[in-house]
């Protein structure tokens, strides 16, 4: 028998043998596929789904995201266990199985039963959002490919040294704990420290190819104890690995010095904090708020911090450099603040001196893109960002949504609503409308079990308040303009001040109003 | 004679119990080498390291010409393994389960061992009484005819009529057909009685070490239970080295001697008792032999001791 036949033949017998839990595992992605949309907004009334009135759907739909991965634990268990690599007692073992065979039969049944249906569901579902499935595949493809890495492959790891599910069960949970007591070690170790651009996909990548080469040691081998002891240390090993990046040569390869963004440090004195307080420490550091005037963000674009550096020369010859620290301030042209953490003792060391401050900024720029503007409708509208918008509900109760696959850009909406209700019929309004705003935030997420980002939009109007929200209605035939904005590429920016002390600009734990004296 | 199984100095130990001692032990082909001692004497930790399934933590083994840690899926085109204690597939049926091995191996005929075994079919291998389990276990080792059938306690606690059936399939399968390679087989047991009527080659393993390993002929020629009438009780000679279990009445002696094929037993009997009389020497079972053993302590060949007086040489 060739290992191409004999990899069918095993394959044959796990699928004859797997029947019924091949048939739960397909049942429920199934039920996912159809009650998925139960939690994008307006789709709950419009999908008619028994016992939408005591909000059952959305919670299957949630429960569906643990009871799928389980079902596959299962099934992975399952197989894998029918010819377990672990004991001295497997009937294959003396039998002419080659290593290659039994690994191509395993991971073609998890690939056949596992990634193929939940594929089909998710294109589904992108149908279902009127979202093109074709353009949308290669994304879907990579979006099955990160659930592979993610849990289909610890699973089958585990499996593989593990010899039946009931050690797996253990190990699973003996290893949540573990991991996550190495996850708050990291944490703790790495601080405020940013994390280097590519070094989380690379620890993602380094962890999936160390994975791999266990899963074959295991299956060429079948040495448990030294699979199992591979597997203890991979997350040490990866996790001190991430931790030692080299994050000025990965800062300095995303985000090149750039000249496009220029900044400054506003000295106004009004613009340094008010003492209230004592000063703010997280952890052993305090909080060094510097107002910035920024010049160069191009019209209509957005610029991100992501990450930061801080150099300190004091007058008496005192240096201080800082690690990259994490950011996520949003700047547009005009006055910004950043918030950076200097150690207490940095502080109190030249706290009083005058000092130069050398600020590093990786900025990611986000481009606008041309708008798009349409009269919204029942019907699916393009958007920019691959998505598509619509009314969704009753006519005179649809509810604007966009639908994305996988990941939305930022997005700003600006349209006309009605204050009061739309006409039922769903005809356009005769009364003029407000004009109104809507954001549509930029997801991307790792990976995803419902690939579809609905999101309602929630409009404002001039003159909302938070504490007095009003219900405004986007009604049928209003025209809608969105403006959505994609990554256009890091750079990397320098400030440079002289002359400034620190202990002004310090964040303070709170700013007390003064108390007004008693009448 | 070629030798199948070869193994030189193999060993295992788990931390600091040895389960088995460095082993040395040639089975030639075409014998029936049956690996005897008490439970948990080393008899499996042997075969599972022979058969790969098991890793040695010292020495090396080679079986068909393949060092043991090498052997692969392919190997066992040719080699046939049952134990006991097998995790075989138990929600096939009998049937299945032949149907499912078929294609494993380049030529199959259980159809025969079926019948002759009245194995039945359609029903789950989990359901099968345990003789029953061992007997579709032999077929499906049999039907690919290899050349080395290696069996672990297969007759561990069956009943006599399903022993012997069994035993018949695999004297049936050993004899082979003509012009065929002859089929070695390798098969422990804690019972010496049940196979004692097929094995040509013996070896006892006793806590983990080999204590002998020869033709199961040659052991079968060399020890006689010796009775020896005696008249009068003049001193003699001393006792040879040979006599097991010397017992000495007013007119009666009566002994083991392990070396009965090659010593001059009568002239020995003539020396260590003068004027004695009649002699009688009746072969012994293979149950006796090792009882004799067993109770004066010692074993008709010590391998560890001839390995070392061979390298001192």
């Amino acid at each position: 028998m060739t290992s191409f036949n004999q990899t069918l033949h095993i394959l044959r017998k796990d699928v004859r043998h797997l029947y019924p839990e091949i048939t739960v595992s397909l049942s429920l992605v199934a039920l996912f596929a159809w009650i998925a949309p139960a939690v994008w907004p307006g789709y709950l009334t419009k999908m008619a789904y028994p016992g939408a009135q005591v909000g059952a759907p959305p919670l299957m739909a949630v429960l569906l995201h643990l009871l799928v991965p389980l079902s596959w634990l299962i099934l992975i268990s399952r197989v894998v266990h029918d010819e377990s690599l672990v004991g001295d007692k497997q009937f294959w073992v003396t039998r002419p199985y080659t290593w290659y065979s039994l690994l191509a039969a395993k991971l073609i049944f998890i690939g056949g039963l596992i990634c193929l249906p939940m594929l089909a569901a998710q294109m589904f579902l992108v149908h279902y959002a009127g979202l093109p499935v074709l353009s949308n595949l290669p994304g879907l493809l990579a979006n099955i490919g990160s659930i592979a890495v993610f849990f289909l492959l610890p699973f089958t790891v585990l499996a593989s040294v593990t010899s039946s599910f009931g050690p797996l069960i253990l190990l699973i949970l003996g290893g949540l704990l573990y991991l996550g007591l190495v996850g708050l070690l990291g944490t703790y170790l790495q601080g405020s420290h940013a994390v280097p651009p590519y070094a989380l996909v690379g620890w993602v990548v380094l962890t999936a190819l160390i994975l791999i080469g266990i899963l074959l040691y295991q299956y060429i081998e079948r040495k448990t104890g030294l699979s199992q002891l591979l597997l203890i240390w991979t997350p040490i090993v990866t996790v001190a690995l991430l931790l030692m990046a080299p994050a000025g040569i990965l800062f300095a390869h995303a985000y090149p010095e750039g000249t496009t963004v220029a900044a400054k440090v506003d000295l106004d004195p009004m613009q340094q904090q008010l003492s209230g307080g004592g000063p703010l420490l997280v952890g052993k550091n305090m909080v060094m708020t510097l107002p910035l005037e920024v010049t160069g963000v191009p019209d209509g674009g957005l610029v991100e911090s992501n990450a930061l550096r801080v150099e300190l020369i004091s007058a008496s010859g005192f240096h201080w450099l800082s690690p990259w620290q994490n950011s996520g301030d949003m700047m547009r042209n005009g006055p910004t603040r950043v918030d950076m953490e200097i150690p207490a003792t940095v502080v109190e060391r030249i706290g009083s001196e005058t000092v130069k401050v050398r600020l590093s900024l990786a900025l990611e720029h986000l481009a606008p893109e041309t708008p798009v503007a349409f009269q919204i409708d029942e019907a699916d509208h393009t958007v920019p960002g691959a998505g598509v918008c619509s009314l969704v509900g009753e006519p005179g109760f649809g509810q604007p949504v966009c639908r994305y696959a996988l990941r939305s850009p930022l997005t700003f909406v600006e349209t006309e609503v009605q204050n009061g209700m739309c006409p039922l019929d769903g005809s356009a309004p005769t009364t003029p409308g407000s004009p109104a705003r809507a954001g549509i935030g930029m997801h991307h997420n790792v990976f995803s079990f419902d690939p579809v980002q609905a999101q309602g939009l929630r409009f404002e109007v001039g003159g909302d308040s938070p504490e007095h929200p009003h219900l405004h209605a986007l009604c049928a035939g209003a025209r809608v303009q969105m403006r959505a904005s994609h990554e256009a590429g890091g750079e990397q920016i320098h400030v440079e001040q002289t002359g400034i002390e620190i202990t002004p600009y310090l964040k303070h734990r709170a700013v007390f109003s003064p108390v007004p004296p008693p009448q | 004679m070629q030798n199948v199984i070869e193994t030189n100095g193999l060993a295992k130990g788990y931390g600091r119990t040895q389960a088995l001692e460095p082993t040395t032990l040639h089975v030639p082909e075409g014998a029936v080498f049956a690996l005897v001692g008490h439970n948990g004497a080393g008899k499996t930790t042997l075969i599972k390291m022979l058969m790969n399934i098991l890793h040695p933590s010292a020495g090396s083994a080679t079986v068909c010409g393949h060092a043991s840690e090498t052997l692969t899926g392919a190997s066992f085109e040719s080699i046939g393994y049952v134990s006991e204690n097998q995790e075989l597939p138990e929600w096939m049926t009998v049937g299945e389960y032949l149907d499912y091995l078929r294609p494993f191996y380049p030529q199959w005929d259980s159809e025969a061992l079926v019948q002759t075994l009245d194995l039945p079919l359609d029903r789950k291998l989990k359901h099968l009484s345990r003789g029953m389990l061992m007997k579709a276990a032999l077929a499906s080792v049999l039907a690919f005819g290899p050349k080395l059938i290696v069996l672990d306690e297969p007759f561990s606690g069956l009943d006599p009529l399903v022993r012997d059936e069994l035993i018949e399939a695999l004297i049936e399968a050993v004899g082979g057909q003509d012009g065929k390679a002859p089929v070695t087989v390798l098969i422990s047991s804690h019972d010496l009685a049940e196979i004692e009527s097929f094995a040509t080659h013996i070896g006892y393993l006793n806590k983990g070490r080999l204590v002998f390993a020869e033709e199961m002929s040659t052991l079968t020629a060399r020890f006689r239970e010796v009775t020896v009438t005696l008249d009068g009780d003049a001193p003699g000679a001393a006792i040879p080295s040979s006599w097991l279990l010397v017992e000495r009445g007013t007119s009666v002696a009566k002994f083991v001697h392990s070396q009965a094929d090659t010593e001059p037993v009568a002239e020995q009997v003539a020396a260590v008792f003068p004027g004695s009389g009649e002699i009688s020497l009746e072969p012994m079972t293979l149950r006796t032999i090792f009882l004799a053993l067993a109770r004066s302590g010692r074993a008709p060949i010590d391998l560890t001791t001839k390995e070392k007086a061979g390298r001192r040489a």
